[in-house]
């Protein structure tokens, strides 16, 4: 029973790190329809500076605020550096992204050098607790309760607040929601960069998870957002919150108990939701 | 028109004499005074990275230390990043033998890429000297594979032994990497641990990408001790999380990075008892390795790590090769044959080959015990172990 309660709090604290992740990239997709690769490296080129910044103070919060900000600022460049110069030019955003993926995760390296960084834990929250035979991270209860609480905050502002009304009704109809003499261009800005600055910040608070940061899995960290938004569904803050903790804790109960499948675990579930509901579980209508 | 056409006939007989003196004169460059190419293919980036540009340093500062000159021909190393990528690796090894004309390839290090180029190679003639432990599929199907750093089943052999003649342990439980090389290393130790009577109780394969080792961790069963694959930088979470989850088992692990003095900054005393295979250490008492350390920490600012050391001897026989043959590389097959005599006493111990390229070399047990101040390493033990070929297949033994 132990292993099960374990194993479950593992992949719910997992599911989490990836909803903050990947959220923004969900926002950014269902209202700018723009796929961006670089969403991965922009995360952790935040995580590199807080780890940094963590290193010179000794402050967890300080390192936590300058991952998100840093996260959120190279999204801001990005987006009004390069992707405004090519609106609805879908491939070539896409390319625009992907070198970056590049550029960013070779400054990473020229910087910080070719090796990973551990990931910092605020000495307050270390510490286990004790769940059967075995020890629990403390940290990792945490990351839940925060999680939960910014899924709270960005529900409530995607569904109560007008800037949420806005984006919502952006990603539905951009077209009639400008001739309602909406520019929606600063929501997208806004949106944009807060999706990088949420990915800087769920990294920083959810690094133990993931045990490491390192520049090379640049990539692999957008697939696995990717996949957030796929099965959760493209455009919602409920979608990506499904779509993360099933990948989160169905991935971890299929290592435990399905090793051989564990390589497959979350692509399965993308195919078939894919097929069953292209949009999402929680997505808007395709 | 007549004074046009005379104006170019003129220019054409004038170009020409121009051009014919240095036609001739390169037409008649001998071919020992060409410079011998060795290409290496690195992975300068991509997820082996770090591991990459450790082999290219040490690799670079083999042929700075002989002024790139080997029995008076000029060496001419020309490094190529594989991106830690197949495809890559095949175009730049194309372009290292077709267009630059290397005759010695040296890595790259992911077992893919070189499976990928063996062929290749065997069709060219041109040998490949690998800097780690590799595959023993591409040792068994291609002939023109040297691996000083033997094959992945071969440096864990002495691990079984270890864990059960020293330690006296009688059951374990393994946790490797669902890949070729993640179960080549348990493989090794699987192998001499039951042949002693051992008995593996459980084994978990996590697969390459994964983030979170907590499901394994929390599904290991009791057993004398866990035998630990990590490749890469996974290494820095699966330490971390043993560690949260309270696993209170004795830990042998397989080669990897936990011994490399950056990630030693990041782990600090987390594995602390854990004890391991290495191919090298920057501390060991073996020849040359106190001015090969204070060389590369001169040259590159840095403690050299394993991949280091080892492309730097893969370097080191491929020099010692043309030198045999006196810089005369001009028969593939004497290359090969020159290759597999060799016998050297290096900087990680002894290395050799036996006919079929079968390798010999020093394997070290060590513990993970703090030997100066953030510095981790304690040497117990060394095992030379020899590779032995019957049936298409490999068997390893300890030499005395």
């Amino acid at each position: 029973m132990d292993e099960i309660l374990v194993t479950f709090l593992s992949g719910a604290a997992f599911g989490v790190v990836l909803f903050l992740i990947a959220t923004g990239l969900s926002i950014v997709l269902g209202l700018m329809g723009i796929i961006n690769l670089a969403h991965g490296a922009i995360f952790i080129a935040g995580l590199y500076v807080g780890v940094t910044v963590n290193t010179w103070t000794g402050n967890f919060f300080y390192a936590v605020i300058a991952a998100s900000l840093t996260s959120g600022l190279i999204g801001l460049l990005l987006e009004r550096g390069f992707l405004r110069l090519l609106h609805k030019q879908v491939l070539a955003q896409i390319l625009v992204t992907f070198g970056f993926v590049y550029i960013i995760a070779n400054s990473i390296t020229w910087i910080w050098g070719n090796w990973p960084k551990s990931p910092m834990v605020p000495s307050l929250l270390a510490g286990t607790i004790t769940i059967g035979d075995h020890q629990f991270p403390f940290y990792r209860l945490i990351v839940i309760g925060a999680g939960a609480v910014i899924c709270a905050a960005l529900w409530w502002l995607q569904d109560k607040t007008k800037i949420g009304g806005i984006i919502r009704a952006g990603m539905d109809d951009e077209q009639m929601t400008s001739g309602m003499g909406i520019n929606l261009t600063p929501y997208t800005i806004g949106a944009f960069s807060f999706g990088s600055f949420l990915a800087g910040l769920g990294g920083a608070i959810g690094m133990p998870v993931l045990g490491s940061v390192y520049a090379a899995d640049s990539l692999e960290m957008f697939l696995l957002a990717l996949a957030v938004c796929i099965i959760g569904g493209i455009g919602s803050v409920q979608g990506a919150l499904a779509g993360a903790l099933l990948i989160g804790i169905i991935t971890s109960f299929g290592a435990l108990y399905f090793q051989e499948l564990a390589m497959f675990t979350m692509y399965l579930l993308m195919v078939i939701v894919l097929v069953l509901r292209p949009q999402g579980l929680l997505g808007r209508q395709v | 028109m007549k004074s046009k056409l005379s104006v170019g006939i003129i220019t054409l007989v004038l170009v020409s004499l121009l051009v014919m003196p240095a036609g001739a004169g390169c037409a008649q460059k001998p071919a020992e005074e060409e410079p011998i190419v060795i290409g290496m293919l690195s992975e300068l980036s991509g997820f082996l990275v770090a591991e990459g540009t450790a082999a290219m340093q040490g690799a670079t500062l083999a042929m700075e230390m002989v002024d790139h000159k080997v029995a008076g021909r000029t060496i001419k190393f020309v490094v190529e990043d594989t991106a830690t990528d197949t495809a890559q690796t095949m175009d730049k090894v194309r372009k290292l033998v077709e267009g630059d004309g290397a005759k010695v390839i040296i890595g790259p290090i992911h077992a893919g890429c070189v499976f990928g180029i063996a062929p290749y190679l065997e069709k060219m003639k041109v040998p490949y000297i690998g800097i780690e432990s590799e595959d023993e599929g591409t040792l068994l199907q291609y002939n023109w594979v040297w691996l000083p750093g033997g094959v992945h089943r071969q440096s864990t052999y002495s691990l079984g032994i270890y864990a059960y003649d020293d330690l006296g342990f009688r059951t374990a439980t393994t946790l490797g990497a669902d890949f070729s090389a993640g179960h080549e290393f348990i493989g090794g130790f699987v192998d001499s641990f039951t042949a002693k009577g051992g008995t593996v109780v459980q084994q978990q394969w996590y697969p390459m990408d994964v983030k979170d080792f907590t499901p394994y961790i929390v599904g290991l069963k009791d057993a004398d001790v866990l035998v630990c694959s990590f490749l890469g930088m996974s290494v820095l979470a699966g330490h971390r999380q043993i560690k949260e989850i309270g696993i209170d088992m004795p830990i042998l692990e397989t080669p990897g990075a936990t011994f490399l003095a950056p990630i030693q900054a990041e782990l600090g005393d987390i594995p602390v008892g854990m004890r391991g295979i290495l191919l090298y250490h920057p501390t060991m008492d073996t020849p040359g390795n106190k001015e090969f350390v204070e060389a590369f920490k001169t040259r590159w600012n840095d403690t050299p790590a394993f991949s280091s050391a080892n492309a730097y001897v893969s370097v080191q026989i491929a020099l010692q090769a043309i030198e045999k043959l006196k810089g005369d590389l001009s028969d593939p097959e004497a290359l090969s044959r020159t290759l597999d005599d060799t016998s050297i006493e290096s900087i990680f111990g002894h290395c050799s080959f036996a006919p079929g390229h079968l390798p010999t070399r020093n394997y070290y047990i060590y513990e993970y015990a703090e030997t100066a101040p953030g510095l981790y390493g304690k040497q117990l033990k060394r095992y030379i172990i020899q590779a032995k070929r019957a049936d298409n297949q490999l068997s390893f033994s300890a030499v005395k």
